[in-house]
């Protein structure tokens, strides 16, 4: 279903995502299955090894490989400061830079039809 | 002086209204460099001017013109801006710096904040992942700045548009988006004037970061795609919520014109002229400072003028001697006055 160019770095992000929002721990293959697209095995075991070694992740024998998760839980005080730090408002959260800011009424509608708006194969 | 300086205004007001639209037609990387040096010149520049105006009021203060040895009669009789001006902009001048620096602490108080919260979070340049439901998802400037999203912002998006979302952080760190955003918001505290730029700034970074984003992937739409659910999934999430004070106007905002703008095709041409527009608004306005200081440099020389009876007597003008040593020395001086122009008279205006 993907396969988009996949820049330099942004692999290890991807497989931090996939373990963080899986509920059990995750083989290798498994996880190059929820990633999708034309990747090796043994690309995403590198990656998988590495978390482990900077500490990201944790593993665990599950047949003949290790099963990966990620590091259990920044803490829960971690999410309560940052709903403070965003909730803050002014400086606090201008030096954030957020993906997404506050959208009006207008602005929810404009994006809905947008995304519902069939995709044309070529540019205008 | 009052021709230079209404020149100067002049040119500081056209690039505070022409700023916002000509950076709208730029490059997004071109228009924050561009708008960001140009707010920073002319905050500078605001603050020459002011200070140039204020001098003349200033330097007649007993205290001031016994300290520059200059003549208080003389600085009366040829103060080329009227007093009460002069007094209303050196106090806007204090106002000026002084909400400056408090809005540089501000920021600065900020960013300790942040590091503070930061710091625990992993190690740097990795992304971080807290477990709540609020979708989230920012970079954080501070140390060599980390990537922090939430699971239910994770869970939002399809993996593809993942990739678009770490993209587009990851361009926020490596081209210093911050500091950018940062040097624009002390510019416009302190010439107020520069508000728009500096939304501008915060508009033109995003698309930057989505642009740099479309082009590592290689896939504008896919960007486009991510930025719509993401923004539709915060907003849903959001209801019910009451939306933060300033939030609308600070980050990521405007999302319907980013997602337009990625739909569109890749904007091309025309760079040149909005260029040259900027730069040459700024050129004005750097040389009517120049002439601006060259006449306050004028009027102070001459008031301390090293002709003796000017200096200390205060009383009226010496034998014809002084006046006519006075009178060469004040056209060698500013090249733009008419020869044999009579040095008390007070100008008009």
């Amino acid at each position: 279903m993907d396969d988009g160019r996949r820049p330099r770095g942004t692999l290890e992000q991807e497989v931090v995502a996939v373990l963080a929002t899986s509920a059990r721990p995750l083989t290798p293959a498994e996880v190059r299955r929820r990633l999708g697209g034309p990747l090796a095995y043994t690309t995403v075991m590198t990656v998988l090894a590495r978390l482990y070694d900077k500490g990201m992740a944790t593993r665990q024998r599950s047949g003949r490989a290790f099963a990966y998760r990620a590091v259990p839980d920044l803490a829960e005080i971690t999410a309560r400061q940052m709903q403070r730090l965003l909730d803050a408002g002014g400086d606090r959260t201008a030096v954030l830079s957020r993906f997404v800011g506050v959208l009006s009424d207008d602005d929810e509608a404009v994006l809905a039809g947008l995304l519902r708006r069939p995709q044309p194969e070529t540019a205008r | 002086m009052t021709g230079p300086c209404l020149v100067g205004l002049l040119a500081i007001l056209a690039f505070g209204a022409l700023g916002p639209r000509l950076g709208r037609r730029l490059r997004p990387a071109l228009a924050t460099r561009l708008l960001v040096a140009g707010a920073v010149a002319v905050a500078v520049l605001t603050v020459v001017f002011m200070a140039l105006v204020g001098v003349t009021a200033v330097a007649q203060l007993p205290a001031v013109a016994r300290y520059g040895q200059w003549s208080r009669p003389v600085l009366d009789q040829t103060d080329p801006v009227p007093v009460w001006l002069a007094a209303t902009c050196t106090a806007l001048l204090a106002l000026a710096l002084l909400y400056g620096l408090y809005a540089l602490a501000r920021r600065c108080r900020a960013l300790v904040a942040l590091h503070r919260t930061c710091r625990g979070m992993g190690p740097a340049r990795s992304i971080i992942v807290l477990r709540t439901d609020r979708p989230e998802a920012f970079a954080t400037p501070v140390g060599r700045g980390r990537i922090v999203v939430t699971t239910g912002m994770l869970r939002a998006l399809r993996p593809p548009e993942r990739r678009a979302l770490f993209a587009h952080e990851t361009a926020h760190l490596a081209h210093h988006h911050a500091w950018w955003t940062a040097a624009a918001d002390l510019a416009a505290a302190v010439n107020p004037l520069l508000g728009p730029t500096a939304r501008a700034v915060s508009h033109a970074v995003e698309r930057w970061a989505d642009e740099s984003a479309a082009a590592a992937l290689a896939d504008r739409r896919l960007v486009a795609r991510a930025l719509a659910r993401a923004a539709l999934h915060v907003d849903a999430s959001r209801r019910g919520r009451p939306v933060p004070a300033g939030a609308l106007d600070v980050v990521g905002g405007d999302v319907p014109a980013r997602v337009r703008a990625l739909l569109a095709p890749v904007p091309r041409g025309g760079q040149l002229l909005p260029v040259l527009a900027l730069a040459g608004l700024l050129a004005v306005s750097m040389a009517s400072a120049g002439t601006a200081r060259a006449r306050v440099d004028h009027f102070l020389d001459h008031a301390g003028a090293p002709s003796a009876p000017y200096r200390h007597g205060g009383g009226p003008a010496g034998p014809g001697t002084d006046r006519a040593d006075l009178r060469d020395s004040l056209q060698t001086a500013v090249s733009d006055r008419p020869p044999g122009w009579p040095v008390v008279r007070r100008r008009r205006r």
